[in-house]
């Protein structure tokens, strides 16, 4: 039986005489499988959140459990807390609700799935990351969790369900299998989701790269969100920090899944993070994962950087390598890693978003607030990204986001209340400042998207909070002739920027995007290259999708949509079994199966 | 006169039949090339096969019951329920030949192992179709899913159907083809009559590619994914909404999963589109194209071969619809196969308001319409020309 210990996380500040609800679960800190085979690695509990509510279902502000299986048509009883505990903590009522079931069962999957999703929730908005709510993409206050979704080695993300759902199968011993028991596969859909919410327009851009970016964030939030689980911390510092080993439970995402796919002697998980992958070498390659990878990598490369960076300080050689100093050190080398890349995301530009503008806009954001960089964390990243040909200035200068603002004092309507009101009024503020913002004066710009932060700067220092304003406007591009349909004539260029502002207006952040030569190419290439791959179909018959990677459609002013089909994003590599199969059968599956070896 | 060509197509509500006829020597020889209507579930005219008895009529009084070649161009119902329902006036008839794709061959999934997603997908389609219709849930889906559904699922649970057509002749006069590099003489239909088959290929998984790699039909195929042992026996109620959650979001969300999953009808509806029987016939110099409903795939790999030429007739695929012409490069393919300076007669089989609920979805396609108005000496839609159950020429 696994060794399960408790753990209490959360201080989320409330105003005086409400009462706060904290949640605490049983969740494997990895998977399953990491848990038997490594013996006491890592199964815990996490504290999930201060909520507004918290109810049987789980259920809880932003999330609910539906244990609905689409394969049996069934539906499954929502777990009830074992027992609520109400209690004075730090002159503030709360209330304690205990979740636990026992090994194997619905239960467990429906705890695991939802506390895990709640703490990737709190990962993104933590005062060091975003500071403020997410919202979701889709008409809704709750996203919905399907916990054994169907029968299928997959899980995905569906903004047209509303809801993350996880699969299940069995491997070739016909063990069962779980994904939503995978706290990686878990954090990583809820990332789907939670990136979806900031920026819907990536999942609608023919860019590989935004396909990519958002694996990325997916495979990010699952290495970075094991770092708040101080569980997972005190059983990381008991292995020898000098073996290369060290970190392989953070960056081998989903051992048992990969496992249940491949088999342990092909790979030992689904995806690692420890790579060398360049740009160069994922240029043409359109699966979106192995894209991702090249960022996933980079990630890591920071934070073990970041890691080691602080060990080797002359205050971390002082301190020695001790498991308390080490433990100090992961903390710390997490937080600054959330810092330079996850929380750029939130000043990323709402259009379209590619591998280089993202480093340039998170070496930008680190610039303004630490323009000295005293502990050498930026130079880790720009170090990191050069290797993997990812740095600005490697690439030709209409890809950078600019980072010249313009002058304060040239600032137009500068009224914070105004700006926070409302799209509208954000809105006033930048079609004041056209010029400023280079926005067109013949454009219709349209605000998607305004939010206000509270953010945290270091232990105990508060930053000023900044209002994000995003901004963008479609132009269309005709489809040259030879690739032309009448179902696909033109796609759509996003255009615009984020900008951020503090309490008196003044500028803090702008990324632009503008309509330049370079991105029309650039797009029209990769709109033509999935058309030629045949990656993109057109629904017929509303409400259906396709089994495609890309669906277009058109709205009412006959501009076409492409979307990309995040049900089909994870699939394609399981490899189900199926009872009676033929020997023809089994001979097509071993020749699909090892062709996708073969990539 | 001797060396006319009459086309005759009838109005058999969303659904292909098309008579060929012309004059051998002193015989009158006649090419049948489809007949079906699509199954009930359709929002109008769908379904209503009262067409299929006059129009069966029809056919033996053209043709005087004596048809020199039956073409069925894939296993789809609004192309060959109409031979099944009329059996009793069909099997009156002298049948020549009978042409079939190379995929309706019995044995051509145990000769082609690559092509079995499809075949698994269309079976584990069935299963979950009757699954639903059990469940009361198949009536409460779209019409025009209801529809998809049952035009390539009764097939598969109907074999009756398919072997009706094989039993209209002896084994020994029936082909199922593919592409050929060389024009096949039929002895019976005379020397100047060319049968040229453009698609589809031998090897049908080709069309399930998708930038090299076969993965969205083989996803599709998991409807059958899961083994019998795992699935439970489903109960014949709707289950109940879990307390937590209001029963109407959840019969959404339930709703919306099921939409979900039909996601992968579309890649099977195209698989069998695909496999259609794509015909060049060229009779006393005249020269038609018939592709069945071949789609975007089967003409991508047919232009990027070359095999398309300009052709007098032009029978739009696929109903007139989006996917009936290659989503890449629409109007170079239409520069390929009609003639200059208006030269093509254009002929769409379909029926409106059946398929499609806005009007870039609707069937026939408004955009591939106006093309084909713009660029075609005549363009002749089943429905306008004729009432339904009745046929008209096109002299070519």
């Amino acid at each position: 039986m696994a060794k399960r210990t408790e753990l209490t996380t959360d201080d989320t500040p409330r105003g005086p005489g409400s009462y706060r609800r904290r949640a605490r679960a049983k969740v494997y800190l990895k998977d399953p499988l990491a848990l038997s085979s490594r013996g006491n690695f890592p199964i815990g509990e996490a504290i999930v959140s201060g909520d507004t509510s918290i109810a049987p279902g789980p259920t809880s502000s932003r999330f609910v459990v539906v244990d609905y299986d689409a394969s049996t048509d069934r539906v499954y009883a929502p777990t009830k807390w074992r027992e609520r505990v109400e209690h004075w903590s730090q002159g503030q009522g709360e209330y304690l609700y205990d979740f636990a079931a026992s090994p194997g069962t619905r239960q467990e999957a429906q705890i695991n799935a939802w506390a895990t999703a709640v703490d990737t929730l709190q990962l993104f908005e933590d005062e060091h990351v975003f500071g403020r709510e997410v919202p979701w993409a889709f008409d809704g206050s709750r996203i919905r969790i399907l916990p054994q979704a169907t029968y299928d080695a997959n899980a995905f993300y569906s903004r047209q369900t509303k809801a993350l759902h996880f699969g299940y199968f069995a491997d070739r011993h016909d063990r069962p299998i779980k994904t939503s028991l995978s706290h990686d596969i878990v954090a990583h859909e809820a990332s789907h989701a939670i990136l979806d919410g900031l920026r819907p327009s990536y999942l609608e851009s023919v860019h590989p790269d935004a396909a990519g970016f958002h694996e990325y964030v997916g495979d990010a939030a699952a290495m970075l969100s094991l770092f708040r689980q101080r569980d997972f911390l005190r059983q990381l510092v008991m292995l020898n920090v000098k073996q290369r080993s060290f970190f392989n439970l953070v960056t081998e995402l989903a051992p048992q899944v990969g496992e249940g796919l491949y088999g342990q002697a092909d790979r030992a998980a689904l995806r690692t993070a420890r790579n060398t992958l360049t740009y160069k070498q994922v240029e043409h390659e359109t699966d979106p994962h192995v894209r991702g990878q090249v960022l996933s990598g980079l990630a890591f490369e920071v934070l073990e950087g970041v890691f080691h960076a602080r060990l080797d300080s002359p205050m971390g050689r002082e301190r020695g390598q001790g498991r308390q100093e080490l433990f100090r050190a992961l903390m710390t080398a997490a937080r600054h890693t959330m810092r330079m890349l996850l929380r750029p995301i939130d000043l990323l530009p709402p259009g379209n978003i590619t591998f280089v503008e993202y480093i340039s806009v998170a070496l930008a954001v680190d610039g303004h607030f630490f323009p000295d960089d005293g502990l050498g964390y930026r130079k880790i990243v720009e170090k990191a990204a050069r290797k993997r040909g990812l740095h600005p200035s490697q690439h030709d200068y209409e890809y950078e986001i600019e980072s010249e603002m313009p002058a304060n004092s040239k600032l137009r309507e500068r009224d914070i209340a105004m700006i926070r009101s409302s799209r509208v009024g954000a809105y006033r503020f930048l079609d004041a400042n056209r010029k400023n913002f280079r926005i067109p004066s013949n454009r219709d710009f349209r605000v998607v998207g305004v939010g206000t932060n509270r953010r945290a700067l270091g232990l105990g220092e508060r930053a000023v909070p900044e209002t994000i304003v995003q901004y963008l406007w479609e132009e269309r591009i005709p489809l040259p002739r030879d690739v032309r349909s009448t179902a696909l004539d033109h796609i759509v260029l996003r255009a615009g920027g984020t900008v951020a502002v503090d309490e008196y207006v003044n500028l803090v952040h702008w990324s632009p995007q503008m309509p330049t030569t370079l991105r029309r190419d650039a797009l029209k290439e990769h709109a033509i290259r999935l058309i030629k791959d045949r990656a993109v179909d057109f629904a017929p018959v509303s409400g259906l999708i396709t089994a495609r990677p890309f669906v277009a459609s058109k709205d009412d002013a006959g501009t076409i949509r492409m979307m990309l089909n995040t049900a089909r994003m994870h699939r394609g590599r399981a490899h189900l079994r199926s009872s009676g199969a033929s020997a023809g059968q089994a001979r097509a599956r071993a020749a699909v199966a090892s062709a996708r070896h073969a990539r | 006169m001797a060396n006319d060509v009459r086309v005759r197509a009838y109005n058999v509500r969303f659904g292909d039949c098309i008579l060929v006829s012309f004059t051998s020597g002193s015989t009158d020889k006649h090419i049948l090339i489809d007949f079906g209507n699509a199954p009930g579930g359709v929002r109008s005219q769908g379904g209503i096969n009262d067409v299929f008895e006059p129009v069966a009529r029809d056919l033996a009084r053209v043709t005087g019951k004596r048809i020199a070649l039956l073409i069925m161009s894939h296993e789809h119902l609004d192309h060959m329920e109409g031979f099944f329902s009329q059996k009793a006036i069909f099997n009156e008839f002298e049948i020549g030949d009978v042409w079939m794709s190379a995929m309706s061959a019995p044995d051509y999934y145990q000769r082609f192992p690559q092509c079995e997603p499809e075949q698994r997908a269309r079976l584990a389609l069935h299963a979950t179709a009757l699954r639903w219709d059990r469940e009361g849930r198949f009536e409460r889906l779209p019409a025009a899913l209801r529809s998809l559904i049952a035009n390539n699922v009764l097939a598969v649970a109907n074999k009756d159907r398919i072997d009706y057509i094989r039993g209209l002749v002896p084994k020994s006069r029936i082909k199922y083809l593919s592409r050929r590099a060389r024009a096949i003489s039929v002895a019976s239909l005379g020397r100047g009559v060319k049968l040229e088959v453009l698609a589809p290929e031998k090897d049908a998984s080709v069309y399930y590619a998708n930038g090299g790699h076969r993965f969205w039909l083989d996803a599709t195929a998991r409807f059958g994914g899961s083994p019998e042992k795992r699935r439970r026996t489903a109960k014949n109620t709707t289950p109940r909404a879990p307390s937590h959650i209001a029963a109407d979001e959840f019969e959404l969300l339930r709703d919306e999963i099921a939409e979900l999953d039909l996601a992968d009808l579309l890649a099977i509806d195209k698989a069998a589109n695909n496999t259609s029987l794509v015909l060049r016939l060229t009779v006393n110099g005249k020269v038609m194209l018939f592709p069945g409903d071949a789609e975007g795939e089967s003409w991508a790999i047919m232009k990027q071969k070359n095999l398309l030429r300009p052709v007098d007739l032009l029978k739009l695929a696929h109903h007139g619809s989006i996917n009936g012409m290659p989503f890449r490069g629409t109007e170079d393919v239409l520069a390929q196969v009609l003639k200059p300076r208006k030269g093509t007669v254009a002929l769409v089989c379909t029926c409106r308001d059946v398929y499609g609920d806005t009007t870039d979805t609707a069937i026939p396609h408004h955009e591939l319409m106006d093309l084909l108005e713009d660029r075609c000496k005549a363009v002749h839609v089943t429905q306008d020309a004729a009432a339904f159950g009745l046929g008209f020429d096109i002299l070519l």
